[in-house]
């Protein structure tokens, strides 16, 4: 009887299961598909890297990342396409110079598959820019094929230094990474190995761009290598660059051989696709000239650059409104789009959704034609300091408006 | 119903606090932690999917394994639909400590009995009664513990993920405390 009864229980509580899951499946359908907005042309965009996040290695990481995205009234992506010496995509360039045509753990973690393809391929079906970002410019770290098979692609400091203290906020404790070695941006094998990564990403992905950071430069105190030093002799009459690296002249000689570079680029991408966006995301004009030789506001100016996204990662609001507000910045406001990167934090320096908001809110008031966050981990992941379920909500409530895609740079 | 032998018994605990645990971990691959009202049936079905897969490994007869499936899912599913919560999932919003503690011992209590009293399904019945309320009771205890662990660690990180380990302690006290669970093996 006893029996019976357990039996008879368990069949209706079975039936109840599959009611009861059938019912709040059906309700569970995501809230943020169910508002109306009227339509803006904000960018919004955000940096999908490998370091410190698993959105590039878990199977269907990247899926559930577009999803969400674009579920959220984002329409830009930066992934990661070039770091610590290894490609993020199939690369032929890479596999001739490095022996190795993608990173391995993505390779293996993707059996092999283009993961490059794969987010192409999901992003456009959301109808969400890719644009390809290469995250580590020209530097390397020392262990990197890279840095072993071609010595004498790097440069270096005085008194032989060859490494600088300079790793992405997302790795800042890593100690692998923390002293890295340069290319050398004025090497003509570099450039040529550089530009080719560039190209082929442009040719063979559906992309609407490509991006570039500050670590497209060169350390200010890089550049006694003897490449450089015997150019810059050919250049000078036989005199050597000077012992201070900060002087100006000096300093002005590097920066325009990288602007020069720059503008190879500029031209050898738009040969291959016209309507394809430089995005440049640097530090503000006076930090990253002093220090890493980038003078973008001059690439601004020669129109080099389609897109500029400032990285402005501060906490304190002042601070972060002081750097909207250079000149700088106003100018490149008024030739080309210009996005503000925001920081939504990192597990060393969590970011709270306040913060946020608040700092959307000084680009919104300051007429930005966007915003980027880094990164998507710490955009709702649990290395922030809400739950997903509270930054996504709050997301929402700041793009609750959907956004007309933007194809061409609108002031060029 | 005889008892394994100690050494046995030992190592069965540790491969369910193992399986209990892993299980946890192996759930957070689909369920994103939240608060109450973000643990939906679907994911508690889905979480308690996860938990059990591995500890019916552990059981001896298959047949015997797929009921501990359905009956784990089950518990998991209704506890959420009658508004007591995925309490494996979720993080109490309050940040007050002794609310913490009553509500999870108050919440950690039903949730046990429910997922409990569904596993009595699936269980011999000669051990049924005591095993709801090893559940209840343990999960009474894991709970709270849990929960303030979770709040301190988000408190001192300013990382949500701190609560989510908090849960993580939740689910390894369980794994210890339902130590009859080798029993089940016979």
């Amino acid at each position: 009887m006893n029996r019976v009864f357990r039996r008879c229980v368990s069949y209706l509580m079975c039936l109840g299961l599959v009611v009861i899951l059938t019912v709040f499946s059906l309700s569970s359908v995501s809230v943020y598909s169910q508002k109306i907005s009227p339509l803006t042309t904000e960018i919004r965009g955000v940096w999908l890297t490998n370091v410190a996040s698993g959105v590039l290695f878990i199977p269907w990481g990247i899926n559930r990342a577009i999803n969400q995205l674009s579920a959220l009234n984002f329409n830009t992506i930066y992934p990661v396409v070039w770091n610590r010496g290894h490609t993020f995509y199939k690369s032929a360039v890479a596999e001739t110079t490095t022996g190795s045509d993608t990173q391995p753990f993505i390779k293996f973690m993707h059996g092999g598959q283009d993961v490059l393809t794969k987010i192409v391929t999901l992003a456009k079906n959301k109808d969400l820019r890719v644009i390809p970002w290469f995250e580590y410019g020209f530097m390397t770290p020392h262990y990197s094929q890279l840095a072993r098979r071609y010595p004498d692609w790097l440069t270096i400091g005085q008194e032989g230094i060859k490494s600088i203290q300079d790793a992405p906020p997302e790795e800042i404790d890593n100690s692998l990474v923390s002293k890295l070695a340069w290319l050398n941006p004025l090497h003509p094998q570099v450039q040529e190995f550089i530009q080719g990564l560039i190209l082929e990403v442009v040719r063979d992905y559906d992309v609407d761009g490509i991006q570039i950071d500050d670590h497209f430069g060169m350390p200010v105190q890089f550049g006694y290598d003897r490449f450089t030093i015997e150019l810059y002799q050919q250049e000078h009459q036989g005199k050597s660059p000077p012992i201070d690296p900060f002087n100006s002249e000096w300093m002005r000689w590097r920066a325009d051989k990288i602007t020069d570079f720059m503008a190879e680029i500029y031209q050898a991408v738009k040969a291959v696709k016209p309507n394809a966006i430089i995005s440049l995301s640097p530090n503000y004009q006076a930090f990253a000239y002093k220090y890493y030789l980038q003078d973008w506001e001059n690439w601004v100016k020669k129109g080099l650059v389609n897109e500029l996204i400032l990285q402005v990662y501060r906490n304190d609001k002042s601070s972060f409104i002081a750097q909207l507000e250079q000149p700088s910045v106003k100018l490149a406001q008024s030739l080309i789009p210009v996005e503000i990167g925001i920081s939504t934090g990192t597990v060393r320096n969590p970011v709270k959704m306040a913060q946020v908001t608040e700092q959307v809110q000084a680009v919104r008031d300051r007429n930005f034609d966007g915003i980027s966050f880094f990164y998507w981990e710490s955009l709702w992941g649990y290395i922030v300091p809400e739950s997903p379920q509270q930054r996504r909500k709050a997301f929402f409530e700041m793009f609750n408006a959907k956004t007309v895609r933007l194809i061409k740079p609108k002031k060029l | 119903m005889p008892f394994a032998p100690e050494n046995t018994r030992f190592s069965f605990r540790l491969l369910w606090t193992f399986a209990t645990f892993g299980g946890f971990l192996l759930s957070l691959l689909f369920i994103e932690v939240g608060e109450k009202p973000d643990i939906g049936v679907v994911e508690a079905a889905i979480g308690g999917f996860a938990i059990a897969l591995p500890q019916a490994c552990l059981l001896k007869e298959p047949v015997f394994g797929i009921r501990w499936i359905l009956s784990s899912l089950l518990g998991w599913s209704i506890i959420t639909a009658i508004g007591i919560g995925a309490v494996g999932w979720i993080v109490p919003s309050t940040q007050i400590l002794p609310l913490r503690i009553l509500s999870g011992a108050i919440y950690g209590a039903l949730g046990g009995l429910g997922i409990g009293l569904a596993q009595w399904l699936a269980i011999p019945q000669a051990m049924a009664w005591r095993w709801v309320f090893v559940s209840s009771a343990s999960w009474a205890v894991a709970v709270p513990v849990g929960s303030v662990v979770g709040m301190i660690l988000h408190r001192l990180t300013q990382l949500f993920l701190g609560e989510v380990m908090g849960l993580a302690m939740t689910w390894l006290l369980v794994g210890i405390l339902i130590g009859n669970a080798h029993k089940l093996r016979s």
